[in-house]
C-alpha cells in the first residue's frame, strides 16, 4: 500500500491540484494514505513512522527541496519511493520523466522501478544534484534567532541578485588532477539522471563571476540576469567523475540549494546508498513490445 | 531564490576547461574536451579536442582529432586527424593521420605521418575524383 506524504505548504498553495491528484488516485486504485508534513523534522519523523508501519512504497508530493529533505531521511529504508511534483521547482520529477502532477499518478500506477545512487556533499544527500553558492550562513542557522535568519536571507538574496564575487577554489578530483579557479556557483549532478543507461556519475559544472552585472541596482541586475541564457553564461569549467574535495582559503560558507553546510573543504560524491525510485524511464532498461 | 543551473546536456563536450582555470593532472575524456584555460600533465580523449585560442596545454596529449588554436608544449599523437589553426602553435613531436595547417600555424618538432594502406588509397581516390569533378 502506498503512503503519500505532502508538503503541507505547496498542498495549501495548490489544492485544486491535490484534489485533482487524490481522485486520479483513487481512479487507479493505489489512493493508500495521504499525510502531509511542515518542516524539516516533521517531514523526517512522518516518513519514519510511515516505513515503522509497514509501507513499503513512499510517495512524496512536493518539489526538489522536499523531496531532498525526505531521500535524507529514507536513504537507508528499504523502501521503494514515489515522486509527485507540486510547487514551483520540479527539476527531480522532470529528470525521471514526470512532467505533471496527473501523469505521475499513471506512473505510480505502473510501477517501474530504477535504482539511483544518491550524491552526498558534506553531511547531506542529494537525489539528483544540487547547486552551490558561498554566502551568509545565518539564514538557515536556527540558533541565530528570528531576525538574524532574515537578515542572512535578505542578504543572501541581494547577493544573487547583484554581481556575485567570486570566491578562488582548488578541487581535487578522483586523484587525477585539480581545478583553481574563481567560482561563484558549482552545479552537480548525477548523470544517471540525463542517460539511464549509464552509471551513476557527478557531472560538474563550474561558474566564473558574472562582471557585466550592474552593481548599483539590485533590481536591474536581477532584469539582466533573467535576460541571459544561465545554462552558458560564466561557465568556467565542465566535467565528471566519482568524487571531488572542494577547497578555498576563504572563509564564506557553503550554500547548498539555499541552505547553509558549513565552510570547506567539503567533499562531494557518489555515495553508497542507493534509492528505488518508481520512474517514467525504466522502459529504457526493458524496451516494451508495441 | 536562485535558479538551479543544470549542467550542459545536449551537443556540449563532455570536458571544458574554460579561461582562467588551471588544471593540473591527468584529464581524461570518452567524449569531446575543449580547453580555454591552462592545463599542466597528461591528457587523454576518445573523441575530439580543441584548444581554444587563450587555451595553453604543457604535457603529452592524446586525442582521436585535434583541433589547435592554442599553444601546447608536449607531444602530440591524434590517431586521426590534427588541425592547427593559424594561431596555434605546437612545441613538441607530432603524430597524426590526417595533418592541415593554416598558414601561420606553428609546429616545432617533428612530424610523423600514421596512416594505413588502405587510408591512403582512400584519400588518393577521394582526390582524384574531386579532379574529375573538375
Amino acid at each position: 500500500m502506498y503512503f503519500y506524504l505532502a508538503d503541507a505548504s505547496a498542498t495549501e498553495k495548490n489544492r485544486r491540484t491535490v484534489d485533482k491528484i487524490k481522485s486520479r488516485l483513487s481512479e487507479l486504485a493505489i489512493a493508500g494514505e495521504w499525510s502531509e508534513a511542515f518542516g524539516v523534522g516533521d517531514v523526517g519523523r512522518a516518513a519514519l513512522t510511515a516505513v515503522e508501519q509497514g509501507f513499503t512504497t513512499i510517495v512524496l508530493v512536493g518539489g526538489d527541496s522536499f523531496i531532498n529533505e525526505t531521500v535524507n531521511t529514507l536513504a537507508k529504508e528499504n523502501v521503494a519511493i514515489g515522486i509527485i511534483p507540486l510547487g514551483r521547482t520540479n527539476t527531480i520529477a522532470a529528470s525521471i520523466g514526470i512532467t505533471s502532477s496527473l501523469d505521475a499518478c499513471d506512473i505510480l500506477a505502473a510501477r517501474r522501478l530504477s535504482s539511483y545512487s544518491l550524491i552526498a556533499a558534506g553531511q547531506r544527500f542529494f537525489l539528483s544534484g544540487f547547486t552551490l553558492t558561498f554566502g551568509d550562513d545565518t539564514a538557515q542557522d536556527d540558533a541565530a534567532g528570528p531576525a538574524r535568519q532574515l537578515l542572512g536571507r535578505f542578504g543572501n538574496k541581494l547577493r544573487q541578485a547583484g554581481p556575485r564575487k567570486a570566491v578562488v577554489c582548488r578541487l581535487k578530483i578522483d586523484d587525477t588532477f585539480s581545478l583553481q579557479a574563481p567560482l561563484t556557483q558549482m552545479s552537480v549532478w548525477n548523470r544517471k539522471f540525463d542517460l539511464p543507461l549509464s552509471d551513476n556519475r557527478l557531472v560538474v559544472s563550474l561558474y566564473g563571476s558574472d562582471t557585466t552585472i550592474d552593481e548599483a541596482s539590485p533590481l536591474l541586475s536581477t532584469l539582466r540576469r533573467a535576460a541571459i541564457a544561465e545554462d552558458t553564461k560564466g561557465l568556467a569549467a565542465h566535467f565528471s567523475g566519482e568524487r571531488l574535495i572542494l577547497e578555498s582559503d576563504d572563509t564564506q560558507p557553503l550554500i547548498l540549494d539555499g541552505r547553509a553546510a558549513g565552510k570547506a573543504p567539503m567533499v562531494v560524491r557518489i555515495a553508497d546508498r542507493r534509492v528505488r525510485l518508481i520512474t517514467q524511464r525504466a522502459h529504457l532498461h526493458a524496451p516494451q513490445p508495441r | 531564490m536562485l535558479r538551479r543551473r543544470e549542467p550542459r546536456k545536449t551537443g556540449a563536450p563532455e570536458t571544458f576547461i574554460g579561461p582562467g582555470v588551471k588544471a593540473i593532472g591527468t584529464l581524461r575524456s570518452e567524449g569531446d574536451m575543449v580547453i580555454e584555460g591552462e592545463v599542466s600533465g597528461e591528457v587523454f580523449v576518445s573523441g575530439q579536442l580543441v584548444i581554444g585560442r587563450h587555451g595553453a596545454v604543457k604535457g603529452p596529449i592524446h586525442a582521436t582529432d585535434i583541433i589547435v588554436a592554442g599553444t601546447i608544449t608536449g607531444d602530440l599523437e591524434a590517431t586521426h586527424s590534427l588541425h592547427i589553426l593559424s594561431t596555434g602553435a605546437i612545441n613538441g613531436d607530432t603524430s597524426c593521420s590526417l595533418l592541415t595547417v593554416d598558414t601561420g600555424g606553428v609546429i616545432a618538432g617533428s612530424v610523423k605521418m600514421v596512416r594505413t594502406t588502405e587510408e591512403f588509397a582512400a584519400t588518393d581516390d577521394a582526390v582524384l575524383r574531386t579532379e574529375e569533378e573538375y
